[in-house]
């Protein structure tokens, strides 16, 4: 009768966790296709990106005995590689022409030093026709770069499949002609300017925002709801508004002969007009334009839970209007703070079309030089590596504000 | 019965393949630059050899021919190209070659060959037209001496106001150097040390507080019209449009123009062979370069054509005789070998 009753408690207890896990199943199965979209359209193609910062494959797969004869060579000696390199270079080269592969390396190659597109393509059209005793001699009768350790070290370094050289460059560093990593000349040196630049910029804007936004945000929030929903339709206008049409609108705005210098001309206040625009000052005021309403509504959200109680309370203690502010509301609205600076802040360095459009050669940020990898040279190793080294940028910032703030209201997700 | 249907099926099979032998297709940049095409070498060809043409257009480059080309599949067949592409594809094999026999002689009996401009012609690109970035001011803003020099484009002093340059290095760092005193023949020798590059970028600090600078084509007369900038570098065929439909007040410094060759090229593999080398025959007589060099004042690259342009167009030709005197001619190989290590260095430039 016991046993019976503990089967049957087993046998319960089993249905149940059967019946459970069935419910488990089904509530994976519901939302598969959210983890399918996530992976195809955001985790793997972001890993995709990431690795391509670390690809190299143009040599190894058109020249594939020289490049890994190459990454044996050791270019310190200060010595051209043996003859046995020289040929085997050259037979591979030759077996590349039929495919365009010697282009393709040509093109690979330019990119680390100027003119040797040209070397590349006038060797592989001279290969069949060239005299001498050796490889080595041959090579350097077509062009006595051939003779140079810089050329070999510029192949050794794009040999491998898999390579740092997209973040040495990246961080304004490139390699001498013996290997070693050094600074880029004075003269070359851009990335790290950018990224400096980036953050000042988003971190400006941030600010900015936050002390625009806080007291409109107070305001909604004070005021009985329905005029705060008229307010509330003012903010959010602008936020539907397409980026571009609020960014050329600026430029109209800003511009030398535009609204606001014909109206400060008019009131002769200036002469000539101001240059509001295609510098720093017109990149500030579009974008803070633009992630305004991100900032306002977060710390919205936060003030209309804050109780007006304790305000009231601290004001009937005796403590005056700023004292009650700062000290019985305004660290309760801090979560709202901290959210809406990082939100602003995390969009605002992703930001490309707004400076491009508004801003100087001298206002723009990492992505339009990750843009500009991508679209006019080409060169996508070296903008993934950029926009990868943004990405890590933003999440280690994130985890520092996520670490100083405890965790609150700063999550995002 | 029979027999008149067999013939008729005969006729119409026939028909069909003369239709499909005599059919071409002709890539160009589209806009007014294809539309001013039509009348001068499109239309008049497939009235004569009654060749059907049809058109296309593309943004230059030559990954779509290189697609074409390897994946056995070409519907393009001769394609309006530059020559820094065009050299491209030479090399990758992209293109047939052109014969100088392929070219109707002048009237005087030169050959085809002969009556083209140095560089204008090679294996695979039959030229078409000159084309110039120029320096052109508003004449409003100068009503004392005008500007003749490339010198006087970096002189603030003598001739105030804003410049208005394309947001690349070429164009900007040639113009540098010419001013700072290097004769044209010795400009692309001096660019690719280092330290001419050096020389360039300083020649170009000195006005670059008042430069603005410009993204597409239509951008540069539209700011010399506004007033935004008194002096600018612009393609001069967007010049000679101002000037002759809108009548606005622009002149030329031909002084260092920097000429760009754009020629005819076939792609290799095209089932048309012969009417594509018939239409570049054609459209490379001397008579179709003029046609088109009157309406785009883009220099015809055969000598014997400059008597066929309308003598009020000769002037604003790239190719005219009073102009050349100063003139460059953009190195293509210059540019391949040196485009990905001087846009870095510009962009340096321009960020600090």
């Amino acid at each position: 009768m016991g046993d019976a009753h503990v089967t049957g408690g087993r046998s319960l207890k089993s249905k149940l966790r059967r019946a459970e896990r069935m419910e488990q199943v089904k509530a994976y199965l519901l939302i598969l296709p959210l983890f399918a979209f996530l992976l195809i359209c955001f985790l793997l193609p972001i890993g995709a990106l990431l690795v391509k910062g670390f690809t190299d494959p143009t040599l190894s797969d058109e020249l594939p005995r020289a490049a890994a004869m190459l990454r044996e060579w050791e270019p310190a000696g200060g010595e051209v590689p043996d003859e046995e390199i020289f040929a085997t270079f050259a037979k591979d080269l030759a077996a590349s022409r039929p495919t365009d592969g010697a282009s393709r390396v040509a093109k690979r190659l330019n990119i680390d030093q100027p003119g040797m597109r040209t070397l590349i393509l006038k060797t592989a059209n001279k290969l069949d026709t060239v005299e001498g005793a050796t490889w080595r001699d041959k090579l350097v009768s077509i062009d006595s770069r051939w003779g140079a350790v810089a050329t070999w070290s510029t192949l050794k370094y794009a040999a491998s499949p898999w390579t740092l050289g997209y973040y040495i460059k990246a961080l304004d560093f490139t390699r001498d002609e013996r290997g070693e990593i050094v600074q880029q000349p004075e003269g070359q040196r851009l990335y790290r300017d950018v990224f400096v630049r980036t953050a000042v910029v988003s971190l400006s804007v941030s600010v900015i925002c936050l002390l625009l936004g806080y007291p409109v945000a107070y305001f909604l929030a004070a005021l009985p709801a329905r005029y705060s929903n008229l307010f509330m339709i003012m903010v959010l206008l602008p936020f539907w508004t397409s980026i571009l049409v609020r960014t050329t609108a600026w430029v109209v705005a800003l511009q030398s002969n535009g609204v606001i210098n014909a109206l400060l001309i008019r009131l002769g206040v200036t002469e000539d007009g101001f240059a509001l625009i295609y510098n720093r000052f017109g990149v500030l005021v579009a974008m803070t334009h633009i992630l305004l309403p991100y900032a306002i509504l977060s710390l919205y959200s936060v003030m209309k839970g804050v109780p007006v109680i304790y305000v009231k309370a601290a004001r009937s203690l005796g403590a005056g209007p700023i004292r009650a502010f700062f000290q019985a509301y305004f660290p309760q609205t801090l979560p709202g703070v901290a959210a809406a600076g990082m939100l602003t802040f995390i969009l605002a360095v992703g930001y490309y079309i707004t400076p491009a459009i508004v801003g100087g050669p001298s206002d723009q940020l990492a992505s339009y030089y990750i843009a500009n990898h991508v679209n006019t040279t080409l060169n996508w190793g070296l903008a993934s590596a950029l926009a990868s080294m943004l990405l890590v940028g933003v999440l280690l910032l994130y985890a520092v504000f996520v670490r100083l703030t405890g965790g609150r209201g700063a999550k995002l997700g | 019965m029979k027999k008149a249907k067999i013939i008729g099926l005969a006729a119409l099979v026939g028909s069909v393949m003369t239709a499909h032998a005599s059919e071409l297709t002709f890539v160009s940049w589209g806009g007014s630059y294809q539309a001013s095409q039509e009348p001068s070498v499109i239309k008049p060809f497939a009235a004569k050899s009654g060749v059907k043409v049809k058109v296309d257009s593309y943004n230059g480059g030559v990954a779509q021919v290189r697609s074409q080309v390897q994946t056995n599949n070409v519907t393009w067949d001769v394609v309006d190209m530059q020559l820094s592409d065009a050299m491209r594809a030479c090399d990758e094999g992209l293109l047939e070659k052109i014969a100088a026999t392929d070219l109707a002689p002048a009237k005087d009996g030169r050959s085809g060959k002969d009556d083209y401009l140095p560089g204008a012609f090679n294996e695979c690109l039959a030229g078409n037209n000159m084309w110039a970035d120029v320096i052109v001011y508003n004449k409003d803003k100068f009503k004392g001496a005008a500007p003749a020099k490339v010198a006087d484009f970096f002189d603030l002093k003598k001739f105030p106001g804003k410049r208005a340059l394309k947001k690349s290095p070429d164009g900007a760092l040639e113009w540098a150097l010419m001013a700072d005193g290097v004769a044209p023949g010795q400009v692309y020798q001096t660019l690719a040390t280092p330290a001419g590059v050096e020389r360039a970028f300083k020649k170009l600090d000195t006005i670059k507080s008042s430069i603005v600078w410009w993204e597409t084509g239509a951008q540069a007369p539209q700011l010399l019209a506004d007033g935004e900038v008194a002096m600018a570098g612009a393609y001069n065929g967007r010049i000679f449009a101002a000037i002759s439909a809108d009548k606005k007040p622009f002149g030329y410094v031909w002084d260092g123009q920097l000429r760009h060759i754009e020629g005819f090229v076939i792609v290799k593999g095209t089932k048309n062979l012969k009417a594509a080398k018939e239409f570049v025959r054609h459209a490379t007589q001397p008579e179709a370069l003029a046609s088109m060099a009157n309406a785009t004042s883009y220099g015809p690259l055969r000598q014997s054509s400059l008597a066929h342009v309308d003598p009020a167009v000769v002037k604003f030709l790239p190719t005219a005789p009073e102009n050349v005197k100063g003139a460059l001619d953009s190195d293509s190989a210059f540019w391949a070998d040196h485009a990905d290590d001087l846009n870095q260095k510009f962009a340096v430039w321009l960020a600090r």
